[in-house]
């Protein structure tokens, strides 16, 4: 009896402590302007070594902004399940061996990637209240259930109060939620009228064009691409992924677009040649900026040098 | 015909239609499986789609240049020779049918029915404001019609398509891609082009999902369920889940339904909960290379605890890959030896 009542304090205490954790993790060690931190970890909220375990390598339990609290409330159970491993079901054995491998899979493949971590939260939902009905009786179970729910959503206040201070505070963050316009035109950010766009500009419809890791352009022209990004500098040929601008110089690269690759325009965002200094170097010194959309989609055209 | 017209007929044949086949073929089994009904119907509700795909990835990669007709028949046809198999799972299909307007008595329901059309609002609105842009789904996309095009799925090391200079990057089972093969192949039927019910898949899937948790905590208690519902979907991944098109939805499904086919089967083994664990475990394969990395996880799991003899843990071991690898596991094996290596190359994050 009293064993049990221990039990039910440290779930309380449990509950208690993840509220505190969130309220920390949201208002103090989430930042909301970039400053001097690198841009893609800050994207991907693992900017600082604290972070980039809880969002990263833990983010199946910590990743309060995107996934809320059921992770951590299970964190608790989980490691007991290990001290108590001889005394569980088979059933129990498995479930518990297999979340623990998956964490660590979901961990070191992609954790950092919220989308990879959230494949756990239906099961860990159904675990955690399942859990909570075993522990309680009577009206406590009924306190607690609706506890666990009311956190979950405070979890939630938290994180949206959060990508509010962020938007007033980070002059690039980018959202539909905190875009103007209509719904429409915050929801598509997509190149509007691209064929019509690209005759505009002169491009005919057998120019090859360099696309920066724009799939869209494959989706809405029958036009000719050659596959690029600048990210990893890779272009993405018939027999390979070779580097752009690594082993060559600027006027290498002119050359090998266009009297190689057959290739004279560039179709990129700004957001994107941002992501590598050469290529958008290359840009700056070497290319004509022929059009720029509302959302940032660009389009280039390498300079024409000695009538090439 | 419209595209809002081929949305529809898409969402009642292949959502609708075959899903409640491999639901009442499902159920048809129940006495043996001792399952809850509802968590297996819509378990059965999810493969409509997925079965789908698997039978145009096994008709594009064992007949190159399959006529289109042939391609659109063969599901047809799958699921006509299911439905009839089905025999007695289709009564009890339509016993759990007639329990639902009872529900609307239930006050906890009415969370359900509410929020279910809440989604279905978020459907709509999502459907008729946000086109395909994000990138991962464009590579699904654009490799899905590439499908069509060529009528072949082929292992290669590199994924170029010659004609666009599309180079698909993606190296995951071919589930989702093909939804696209599927409508832009219904769709050719009418010469029309449209995208609407694969958009739609990623809030179907999601809906399935929260469905499938609710169905489960009610098993324990219907305001439990409320709060369980309320505690998966408020999280704002979650609701990103649900609104950004993607596999994700796709795949999570699976990946739940899967590890409860997993626990029914270690609470009480049996071989007809090892071949629904199998099916279905080697369904959340075939969507993403991390379901395969989890599913070979669960099957491994799966073989050490299962309280059985050891020739019989032999055999089903067998039977379970075996059933594995035909719903869509044998990619990845296509892939490692004939293809692109897989995971086993130097990977690019996009």
């Amino acid at each position: 009896m009293e064993h049990t009542r221990t039990i039910r304090r440290i779930a309380w205490a449990l509950l208690l402590a993840v509220v505190a954790l969130t309220a920390l993790y949201h208002l103090r060690w989430l930042p909301v302007a970039r400053g001097d931190l690198d841009p893609a970890l800050f994207s991907r909220g693992i900017a600082t070594p604290l972070l980039l375990w809880l969002n990263g390598y833990l983010a199946t339990f910590f990743n309060f902004q995107y996934l809320g609290v059921m992770g951590a409330l299970c964190l608790v159970p989980l490691i007991a399940g290990i001290f108590i491993w001889k005394r569980l079901e088979p059933w129990q054995r498995g479930g518990l061996a297999f979340v623990w491998l998956a964490v660590a899979v979901i961990g070191v493949f992609g954790g950092f990637n919220y989308r990879y971590a959230l494949t756990l939260q239906p099961l860990f939902t159904v675990a955690g209240f399942a859990l909570a009905w075993r522990i309680f009786e009577g009206r406590e179970r009924s306190g607690y259930i609706a506890a666990m729910a009311t956190v979950c959503f405070f979890s939630t206040v938290l994180a949206m109060e959060h990508r509010q201070r962020t938007w007033h505070a980070e002059p690039t963050f980018s959202s539909p939620d905190t875009k103007p316009g209509t719904l429409k035109e915050r929801l598509d950010q997509g190149p509007q009228d691209l064929d019509g766009m690209l005759k505009a500009n002169g491009v005919a419809p057998t120019d090859t064009v360099l696309v920066n890791n724009l799939p869209i352009w494959y989706y809405v022209t029958q036009r000719p691409g050659v596959y690029y990004w600048c990210g990893s500098d890779q272009l993405f040929l018939a027999d390979g992924k070779p580097f752009l601008f690594r082993g060559r110089d600027e006027e290498q690269v002119d050359h090998y677009l266009v009297d190689s690759l057959h290739c004279r325009y560039i179709f990129s965002t700004e957001e994107y040649n941002g992501y590598q200094r050469a290529f958008q170097d290359f840009l700056d010194r070497r290319t004509d900026l022929l059009y720029t959309d509302a959302h940032g989609h660009t389009l280039h055209r390498v300079k024409d040098t000695f009538n090439r | 015909m419209s595209g809002a017209a081929l949305f529809v007929l898409l969402l009642v044949v292949t959502n609708g239609l075959f899903g409640a086949t491999v639901a009442a073929a499902f159920l048809r089994f129940n006495d043996r499986l001792g399952l809850p009904a509802w968590p297996l119907v819509l378990a059965g509700l999810g493969l409509g789609p997925f079965g789908v795909s698997l039978v145009l990835y096994y008709a594009l990669a064992l007949w190159h240049g399959i006529p289109n007709a042939v391609l659109l028949a063969l599901p047809l046809l799958g699921f006509a020779g299911l439905a009839w198999s089905a025999g007695k799972g289709w009564g009890q299909l339509a016993v759990l049918m007639k329990r639902i307007p009872p529900l609307l008595g239930d006050r906890s329901m009415w969370f359900f029915f509410l929020g279910s059309a809440f989604i279905a609002c978020i459907t709509f609105v999502f459907l008729a404001n946000k086109p395909l842009i994000d990138h991962d789904v464009l590579e699904y996309a654009i490799q899905g019609g590439i499908f069509l095009r060529d009528h072949a799925i082929t292992y290669q090391k590199h994924h170029f398509d010659a004609t666009s200079g599309f180079y698909y990057v993606g190296l995951h089972g071919f589930a989702f891609p093909l939804l696209f093969t599927w409508e832009g192949l219904v769709g050719g039927m009418f010469e029309l082009r449209s995208d609407l019910w694969v958009r739609s898949i990623t809030m179907w899937y999601g809906w399935l999902l929260i469905a499938f948790v609710w169905s489960l905590l009610r098993r324990w208690d219907r305001w439990m369920a409320v709060a369980g519902g309320i505690a998966l979907t408020v999280p704002i991944g979650f609701l990103f889940l649900i609104t950004v098109y993607h596999l994700d939805s796709f795949r999570i499904f699976f990946f739940t339904v899967a590890f409860a086919a997993f626990i029914a089967l270690l609470q009480r083994p049996s071989r007809e909960r090892l071949v629904l664990f199998a099916l279905l475990c080697g369904a959340q394969t075939f969507i993403h290379s991390i379901g395969a990395i989890l599913g070979g996880l669960l099957l491994a799991l799966a073989l050490v605890l299962l309280s059985v003899p050891t020739h019989t843990r032999a055999r089903w071991g067998a039977l379970a890959a075996g059933i594995m690898l035909l719903m869509g596991g044998v990619h990845y094996v296509a892939d490692v030896f004939l293809g692109t290596g897989w995971i086993f190359q130097d990977l690019i994050w996009f």
